[in-house]
């Protein structure tokens, strides 16, 4: 057990990730984000990695929607008109990124063009063809988040509203996918959403749901509320839950429940070793400190 | 030699056959059957004909195999039934002169080192003069990857259709570059004939097809195709296909299997059978079909076949562009190999290969070679074969020279290396190896394995094997073995299945009850009878953690043999952690790691006053601002003041003297010795160091390189009991056995690989290749999809002699254990690629309902006592300055002294670890030149002390004192410092050597001299004064001698 965390507004480093640190293993998130401890990894400057893409596809994906604002202006583009607004869009966001990175190719920088022309044309192209009517009111906004006391700062990516005046919350994502129970059946361990749907004060919304942007695949996946018709893409309607605890005032409920148990269990300083299945630690970075061979040694020794 | 005929074993006559050394032989030799003592009897004949032991060659695929053959023939020497031949033997010794030893120069090595020194007779043409062999060559395929795809005329075509994902194709690309002797060839052909690809392929798929159409007309024979057809007409009137077309298989595929490749179990209208009189009736025929044994495991590979339409990447310009990009990478690597003087086990046989074609290295070694053995002949791959054949060029039509090859195709266990098992069965059938002419034969009795177990092979095991060989699948033939009369004699109860049920899907909770279950096994075989001779054998070293953690609480001997990643052994960590935060002072997790450490041992409120507030500020800096640390607990002050104290006295040797010894310093300095919890880990320590020199060079560690080498490490847990029970992965075991083998986790998969950028497969046995590419999506399957599914059928079929390999370790008894869990509707099926598959089905032993909760284990802080620590302080302070003079700095100041001590640190670490100094030298001297050059030595000054250094080390094995010197003797004291009180101050004294022989104990101090015309006698009476104070330490009741070594001149003068 550490110290308890003194004082009444306490900015954590990390955000939300803190809290799934913290739910798969407490002394992950008293490492990780109570003593800033992080592998650092050096920016490797002659290739674009994984981040660099991501950047750039929400960078994208901004300046198109400030620029075009609603469905009807994507729908009255011809085929090759959004290809040409892609094009030039991507040409200049990829001109700002080759001056952050002067030891890239110019072949690379062709073939990435290439790749972002692409991937684009594919996700506009779904939002045309699968999604109802709706106007993108906000862009990469700025939120403060504040949860028993701890307090960060997130960014939602995208904010839609419906005909209906209800709102549909979008975030981005270039990895891979995940299932959309790990947040919306209890117990959850992907908090991003629920902390976005029940922390930031949004009003009126309706829907959630992630916006899957890969080569492989895109797709927008989550939950729909209130039963919306027609549903949006391939949103889960919640409201067809035979479950109780699947409908969406009780998932709130539920959700910011647990969600407040984790900060509370963070703030009372809280650090043990424990855990549920070692896998889960797969991408810790702070697991040299969780001395788990020791820990392996001392169960293996301990009398029972 | 007294026994009758009628005790010999039934294939007796082959067993003498083969060891005429006159006749070349391929013997197929089932587990048990005594092949590698059959081998080494055919050397002894050997030895009886030739003018000079080196004619003979031995060779094996591993050390380890090397290692044991060289052993089994000194053994087979001593045998008194071979009385005759060894008479004969000592008689061609005698005759021919030859050394005393020549039972111990016997020329038996690995294929690699054979390769290696055929290419040392013409360094210039294989340009491996100089060229070391490395054994991670996982960094020089990627820098060849990343330059080359840094820009390349092939990524535009290629990026897109590989689905754009630049770290996969990346990593794809360096593993097809570790085994690019499998595609090399055909590469070529495709890159220089990018309009037959097409053809090519279309002509391969035309064959596919027609096999599969063979295959499936013979499995459903006329009765059943008739009633598809009768099905398809009502359900289409204008169905016409016939079954010869493959459209008709298809058709029926799609009619009666889902989209995710399952049997359809429902018809109704959807399937276009209408509910009246007449479909009913067609959809009982149908269902009837679908009830014919094993159809669906005929559906399920019908499933595989891949419409002509859907080959998408015969698309010449793909296949094409990846043949040029992977030819580049190649040429690249050929390149990048010259450039650093290192080349990995591929390039070594592919230089041989061109040393033999190109030069007359080939005729030399005919001159001097008569007579090839092969251990493991089924573990061999095209490469070698293509090796082999050209050294055995000119065998053929001379009686003097023969070939041998023994193995067994049933034990064929290592596709995963790119061992093809065809090479033997190719051999068997031809009886040819190029054109020398072989007699194949095989042994038929097994010595082994007790009469049950020899029956239970034979009748049931035996259908797991195929009927016949098929290659095209993988797919090896049973051959019988038969009990001999040793096995006859012997007890126990043979093979016994345990099978345990679950009902719910619960991994955790199954590989608990799964341990238990084993555990108590283990018991009631031990109780049964005390001294049974156990081993768990497993698949995959996961599958023994949960039942190694549970006898480990029990305090059970174990003997874990390369099971335990080093992942799992602490004191290994904490020293990583600690040279990790030695050579960065910003890295947060590993200083904050080092400060958690038993040397240190911080609590958690400490580390939180230290480092919850300072984020931007170093780990260094942060415990080196009192106004921080004035706010830790005394006990936290205590310990933090003790680590600084060391670390801040050291640091300045950062870089300037070898990492190993900088790094053990401060260890050593930390009292990193009274952190250990097992005395084994004084080895895995030592360990570390090695790896750390092989990931370094004098100015830095690559901690990239050194963490991969620390992952494929693992360690051996040893046992002081007589008989404890021993783990192995079933690998490890083969040519191995023991009384008792269980074989645990038959229910559970190995993990998944990666898939392969390209894959291949042949038309026909020729190498005849054709190539498929991976597109990295998930979509329509293609040709890549194909070949992937033929592979899995392959290695499916190897993990049926995998388990073979397992269970024939058994002399007596075989346990076989696994779990198996219930589906949704109630049906046990086990895992496809399971040993238990192959089993299936099994009746059940146990059944489990309960879900074990996975354990919430709270580990407790481990440090060392702040008592025993403050008195540690306290002395080290005291002599620390004194250590420092005498043993741990190298001065600098002059490169005589600087020599010297460098010539004392590869002393210790040459003797303690008994190393081969020529190895030594050939790996490090670029190194230690490195290290003098960082000293701005002039370059003829480095010159002359390179030299002493290199006469130095020689002198321990070429001069008779240094040889002395060298051995390891009784109650060696090398690293002891010996605290000493003179004058009532604590001084640590460090002789150089210490140690007892004959009743004396030796006190020597080791000396540099450059000059060689110093008087040593003179010289050493220098030293006296020095050894006298060594010599007071000892008051033992030994007599005392001292005596100074003269390195350079490997002379000892005794005082």
């Amino acid at each position: 057990m550490a110290p308890e965390i003194l004082g009444s507004e306490i900015s954590v480093s990390g955000g939300f990730r803190s809290l799934e640190n913290y739910y798969i293993c407490p002394a992950w998130a008293f490492y990780e984000n109570r003593l800033h401890a992080s592998s650092f990894h050096e920016d490797i400057q002659d290739e674009i990695s994984k981040m660099d893409r991501g950047n750039l596809i929400h960078e994208f994906l901004e300046t198109f929607w400030k620029e075009h604002k609603n469905s009807t202006n994507l729908a009255k583009m011809s085929e090759k008109e959004l290809q040409q607004n892609i094009d030039t869009l991507i040409n200049q966001v990829m001109l700002t990124f080759k001056g952050s990175k002067p030891y890239l190719t110019p072949r690379q920088i062709q073939l990435e063009s290439n790749y972002f022309k692409n991937i684009a044309y594919q996700w506009l192209s779904f939002e045309k063809k699968n999604r109802p009517s709706f106007k993108v009111i906000e862009s990469e906004e700025k939120y403060k988040i504040n949860i028993d006391r701890i307090t960060f700062n997130v960014k939602v990516d995208r904010i839609d509203e419906y005909e209906d005046g209800s709102r549909l919350l979008i975030d981005y994502k270039t990895g891979n996918e995940e299932s959309i129970s790990k947040w919306t059946k209890p117990p959850i361990s992907s908090l991003q959403m629920p902390i976005y749907l029940t922390f930031t004060g949004i009003n009126n919304i309706s829907a959630a749901g992630i916006g899957y942007i890969h080569s492989r695949n895109v797709k927008l996946v989550g939950l729909s509320m209130y039963g919306q018709d027609p549903i949006d893409a391939k949103l889960k309607d919640c409201s067809l839950s035979k479950k109780d605890e699947g409908q969406w005032p009780n998932l709130i409920n539920s959700w910011h429940k647990d969600i407040y148990e984790l900060a509370s269990g963070y703030l009372s300083g809280k650090a043990s070793v424990t855990f549920k299945k070692e896998n889960d630690l797969k991408y810790c970075a702070v697991k040299p400190l969780l001395r788990l061979a020791e820990r392996q040694f001392q169960r293996e020794n301990s009398d029972e | 030699m007294n026994k009758s005929i009628g005790k010999q074993p039934i294939d007796q006559k082959t067993r003498e056959e083969v060891i005429n050394p006159e006749s070349s032989f391929l013997v197929q030799a089932p587990a048990g059957s005594g092949k590698t003592t059959t081998l080494a009897r055919r050397i002894l004949h050997l030895l009886t004909v030739v003018e000079d032991p080196k004619e003979i060659i031995a060779i094996s695929f591993t050390n380890k195999a090397a290692a044991e053959m060289h052993e089994k023939v000194l053994e087979q020497y001593d045998e008194p039934e071979n009385g005759e031949v060894i008479k004969k033997i000592e008689a061609r010794a005698r005759e021919h002169k030859w050394d005393d030893g020549f039972m111990n120069l016997l020329e038996i090595m690995t294929i690699d080192s054979l390769a290696s020194k055929i290419t040392h007779q013409a360094p210039l043409l294989s340009k491996s003069l100089f060229m070391n062999i490395t054994e991670d060559p996982h960094e020089i395929y990627e820098t060849v990857v990343n330059e080359t795809m840094k820009d390349n005329e092939q990524l535009a075509n290629l990026f897109p259709f590989l689905n754009y994902d630049y770290q996969k194709i990346k990593k794809q690309l360096i593993a097809e570059l570790e085994i690019r002797d499998q595609w090399k060839d055909d590469i070529y052909y495709y890159k220089n004939n990018p309009t037959k690809i097409e053809d090519k392929t279309k002509k391969y798929y035309a064959k596919e097809i027609k096999d599969w159409v063979i295959r499936l007309r013979g499995f459903f024979k006329k009765d059943l195709i008739e009633d598809i057809k009768s099905i398809q007409s009502y359900l289409n009137p204008n169905f016409s296909e016939q079954e010869s077309s493959i459209d008709f298989w298809l058709i029926f595929r799609d009619l009666v299997m889902t989209k995710d490749g399952k049997v359809r179990k429902r018809f109704g209208p959807n399937e276009g059978f209408i509910k009246n009189k007449e479909g009913i009736f067609y959809k009982k025929n149908l269902l009837k079909i679908l009830n014919y044994p094993n159809i669906n495991n005929i559906l399920k590979d019908l499933n595989n076949v891949i419409y002509e339409k859907n080959i998408t990447d015969i698309i010449p310009t793909k296949i094409h562009s990846i043949a040029i990009l992977l030819s580049e990478l190649e040429l690249n690597l050929q390149e990048q190999f010259m450039l650093r003087g290192e080349l990995d086990y591929t390039q070594v046989v592919e230089n041989a290969i061109v040393t033999l074609s190109e030069t007359d290295v080939a005729i030399l070694f005919d001159d001097k070679v008569s007579h090839i053995l092969i251990d493991e002949f089924q573990d061999i791959n095209k490469l070698q074969e293509k090796f082999l054949k050209l050294l055995t060029d000119n065998f053929s039509g001379n009686p003097g020279k023969s070939f041998f090859a023994v193995g067994d195709p049933m034990q064929s266990i290592y596709r995963f290396r790119k061992a093809e098992v065809e090479i033997f069965n190719t051999l068997q059938k031809t009886e040819k190896f190029g054109d020398i002419r072989i007699k194949a034969c095989k042994l038929e009795v097994n010595f082994r394995s007790n009469r049950k177990i020899i029956k239970w092979l034979n009748d049931v095991y035996k259908h797991a094997f195929g009927e016949i060989n098929d290659m095209n699948k993988g797919l090896i033939s049973y051959h019988s073995s038969c009990e001999s009369l040793e096995t006859v004699k012997k007890k126990g109860d043979g093979v016994k299945f345990h099978i345990l049920k679950n009902k719910k899907k619960h991994i955790y909770t199954e590989q608990q009850k799964e341990a238990q279950y084993i555990f108590q096994t283990i018991l009631k075989i031990r109780e049964a009878k005390k001294d049974t001779e156990i081993v768990v054998l497993a698949r995959n070293r996961s599958h023994l953690r949960a039942l190694l953690t549970l006898m480990r609480r029990d305090d059970f001997p174990i003997e874990a043999t390369e099971i335990d990643s080093i992942e799992y052994n602490q004191s290994f960590q904490d020293i990583l952690c600690l040279t990790k935060a030695l050579y960065n002072f910003n890295d947060r997790v590993s200083w904050i790691g080092i400060l958690r450490a038993p040397w240190c041992g911080l609590k958690l409120e400490d580390l939180t006053c230290l480092f919850e507030t300072n984020e931007s500020e170093t780990p260094w800096s942060i415990i080196n601002t009192p106004s921080i640390v004035k706010h830790l607990t005394n006990d936290g002050q205590n310990r933090l003041a003790f680590l600084k104290n060391v670390i801040s006295k050291s640091i300045q040797f950062r870089g300037r003297v070898a990492h190993r010894f900088f790094i053990e310093s401060i260890w050593r300095q930390l009292l990193g010795q009274k952190t250990i919890v097992d005395t084994d880990d004084i080895e895995r320590i030592d360990k570390f160091f090695d790896l750390v020199d092989q990931s370094s060079s004098p100015l830095s560690i690559d901690f990239e390189r050194l963490e991969r080498l620390i992952e494929d490490l693992k360690t051996n847990n040893k046992s002081t009991d007589p008989n404890p029970v021993r783990f192995f992965t079933i690998h490890k075991a083969k040519g191995d056995q023991f009384e008792c083998v269980i074989i645990p986790g038959l229910g559970r998969v190995p993990k998944a690989d990666d898939h392969s950028l390209i894959a291949k497969d042949n038309i026909d046995n020729k190498d005849n290749g054709i190539l498929s590419l991976n597109n990295n999506r998930d979509d329509e399957p293609n040709l890549y999809d194909y070949h992937r599914s033929k592979e899995l059928i392959r290695r499916n079929n190897e993990n049926i002699r995998l388990l073979y390999v397992a269970i024939t370790r058994a002399k007596e008894d075989c346990h076989l254990i696994g779990s198996v869990t219930e589906n949704s509707k109630g049906e046990l099926s086990p895992p496809k690629d399971s040993f238990l598959n192959i089993l299936w089905p099994q009746d059940i032993t146990l059944e489990y309902e309960e879900v074990l909760d996975n354990e919430e284990f709270v580990p407790k802080l481990r440090r060392l006592k702040s008592k025993d620590f403050d008195r540690e302080l306290e002395i080290n302070t005291q002599i620390s300055s004194i250590k420092d003079i005498e043993k741990k700095k190298i001065s600098k100041d002059n490169i005589y002294t600087f020599t010297g001590s460098l010539i004392h640190n590869y002393y210790e670490l040459i003797i303690k670890k008994q190393l081969d100094i020529n190895t030594l030298l050939s790996k490090k001297l670029s190194y230690i030149y490195d290290i003098f050059v960082k000293q701005k030595f002039s370059k003829s000054e480095i010159s002359s002390a390179i030299k002493v250094l290199k006469d130095s080390l020689l002198s321990l094995q070429n001069s008779k004192d240094g040889q002395w010197i060298y051995r390891l003797h009784e109650d060696e004291g090398m690293e002891v410092n010996y605290l000493h009180k003179i004058n009532d101050e604590i001084k640590s004294l460090i002789p150089d050597r210490i140690f007892i022989e004959d009743g004396t104990r030796w006190i020597i101090d080791y000396k540099t001299v450059f000059d060689d015309k110093l008087d040593l006698e003179i010289e050493a009476k220098t030293h006296i004064e020095q050894l006298q104070i060594y010599e007071s330490l000892f008051d033992d009741g030994y007599l005392i001698q001292k005596a100074i070594y003269f390195v350079k001149q490997g002379k000892l003068v005794l005082i």
